[in-house]
């Protein structure tokens, strides 16, 4: 375990450093972040301080919504964008192939190669939404909700990471993922909004069906001492690290199902 | 002009290769406006109208800004910028056809086939469920569809700038990003400029990509006399004008690098 550790170290090193290595491009591409999820961020707090409120939520409740999920998303980005999103890629130009013969295994392998650094962006501005939140809101955290924090952030990351696994492990048996992708993406897109403001079948669906709502919605609430939406109840939030565990075991049960039924393109 | 129509239909085909992810587009985009309308709907309780505009306007702004969406979203600042990356860019100015046209027409294509499956769907459902209507004057009408086709040129044109760029920073580095995010500060294209701060409003009102979403929008729905309507018209036409000359400008200084890498 701890040759893993030392190998997953040393790959990361040489990974961020080739991808820093070209100091224009990888400083655009974290501008160019900042910039595209700054804008949707302002945005949502421009349209709910127009109207006051959305659902039960003041702009800045919103915002800290907006935070959580833009800081969980980059830490799943983080580990294994580089892995998955690259995989339909890989399996196109057999480069898997290559992958497999190698003498160690193929899922710690790619994940050691996957570690990326273009999320600093997202971090940023995820951060910076947290702390405009946080201080018009007059959050105090105890020592409790750190932990909390830390938990629910940790959960609602392994939610995030399965995502990426539903969305880019059928590669192995489409031609094309993207239909799979985008329709998996439009449904996470209800939750950048309070689940709450949706009717009962939706709430129930992005609760119950895909646990969406345990990516922000809940968690935050957790914080505001919030208690709308149709099935809430008290045990959610800390059900959200249950579901994430759950989530991501079955992400990763899917690969594995995934590459066992691989077959090369032939090259 | 029968090769640039052979550019849209190519652009078109090269979209259609999947069908299932064409359906499943469709599903998509329903799926977007729901939770569009849902938010709407939830900002709208209590509320008749704010700023002027009822929730009733706000449905017509958002299935008008799924369908402009669907016909500016586009590739050419990437593809452009890869095509400067990897060299083939020097093959294509040899080609018998105007580089940038051939872009846009293969774009237009791509975009006929984005707006068949994914706002025609969302059209026919507005129709039907969202009392989505035309304007009562038709010469609104007509001068939103000028417009429209405006703001598409508009769209691109700003693609095309936007891809040059590449050739000072010899990567494709997410051009998109840029314009995504300037559709949705100064464009309107999220939120309509009705709502916007005073700041943003002003920042945005210099600045062209109002002209994309907010304005044809606005002469839809007949928020403005006829006059100032033909007065978008003309503002548009002098954007596009500004941008075209301004796209002269950054390639003439561009060719000049070229003939410094090749060889």
């Amino acid at each position: 375990m701890l040759d893993y550790i030392k190998l997953y170290l040393d790959f990361s090193k040489i990974k961020l450093k080739t991808q820093i290595e070209s100091r224009l491009s990888f400083f655009i591409l974290i501008i160019c972040k900042i910039v595209g999820f700054g804008a949707t961020g302002i945005m949502l707090w421009v349209m709910v301080d127009k109207f006051d409120f959305i659902g039960e939520w003041n702009p800045y409740e919103i915002l800290l919504l907006f935070s959580f999920n833009m800081i969980t998303y980059a830490i799943a980005g983080c580990f294994f964008y580089d892995f998955f999103v690259q995989l339909p890629k890989r399996i196109r130009t057999g480069e898997l192939d290559e992958v497999l013969i190698k003498p160690l295994n193929p899922t710690t392998y790619l994940i050691c190669r996957g570690v990326s650094a273009g999320y600093l962006g997202n971090v940023t501005v995820g951060l910076i939404a947290f702390f405009i939140s946080v201080a018009n809101l007059h959050i105090i955290f105890s020592l409790k909700d750190i932990l909390m924090l830390i938990l629910l952030i940790f959960g609602s990351s392994l939610i995030q990471c399965s995502v990426f696994s539903f969305s880019y492990t059928p590669s192995f048996w489409l031609i094309s993922n993207n239909g799979v992708r985008n329709i998996i993406g439009d449904l996470k897109s209800f939750s950048d909004y309070p689940i709450a403001i949706y009717n009962k079948v939706i709430q129930f669906l992005l609760t119950f069906m895909f646990p969406f709502g345990f990516i922000s919605f809940y968690p935050s609430q957790y914080f505001l001492n919030k208690s709308d939406g149709a099935f809430f109840n008290t045990s959610f939030p800390i059900l959200t690290i249950l579901v994430g565990l759950t989530l991501a075991f079955a992400g990763y049960k899917f690969w594995i199902f995934g590459l066992s039924h691989y077959q090369s393109t032939g090259n | 002009m029968s090769k640039y129509l052979f550019f849209i239909k190519n652009g078109f085909k090269e979209n259609f290769i999947y069908r299932t992810n064409s359906y499943l587009m469709i599903l998509g985009s329903l799926v977007g406006l729901l939770i569009t309308v849902n938010i709407w709907q939830a900002l709208y309780i209590n509320k008749t109208s704010v700023s002027g505009i009822t929730l009733a306007d706000m449905i017509i702004t958002v299935i008008l800004n799924s369908i402009i969406l669907s016909f500016t979203n586009s590739n050419i600042a990437e593809d452009l910028a890869n095509r400067v990356t990897d060299g083939s860019i020097s093959t294509d100015l040899i080609k018998p056809f105007n580089l940038k046209w051939s872009m846009f027409s293969t774009q237009l294509g791509a975009n006929i086939f984005k707006f068949i499956f994914s706002s025609f769907p969302i059209l026919i459902i507005a129709i039907i469920f969202l009392d989505f209507r035309l304007p009562k004057d038709n010469r609104y009408m007509v001068v939103f569809i000028l417009s429209f086709c405006n703001s598409i040129l508009l769209s691109y044109i700003l693609n095309y700038i936007i891809g040059l760029w590449a050739f000072w920073l010899k990567k494709a580095s997410y051009p998109r990003w840029f314009l995504d995010a300037s559709f949705k500060l100064f464009g309107g294209s999220v939120v309509p400029l009705w709502f916007y701060p005073d700041a943003l409003y002003s920042i945005s009102y210099m600045l062209p990509f109002r002209f994309i979403f907010f304005e044809p929008i606005k002469i839809y729905l007949m928020k403005c006399d006829l006059n100032e309507a033909i007065h978008i018209l003309i503002m548009q036409l002098f954007w596009i004008l500004v941008l075209f000359a301004l796209e002269r400008i950054i390639w003439s200084r561009a060719q000049k690098i070229i003939t410094v890498f090749g060889g």
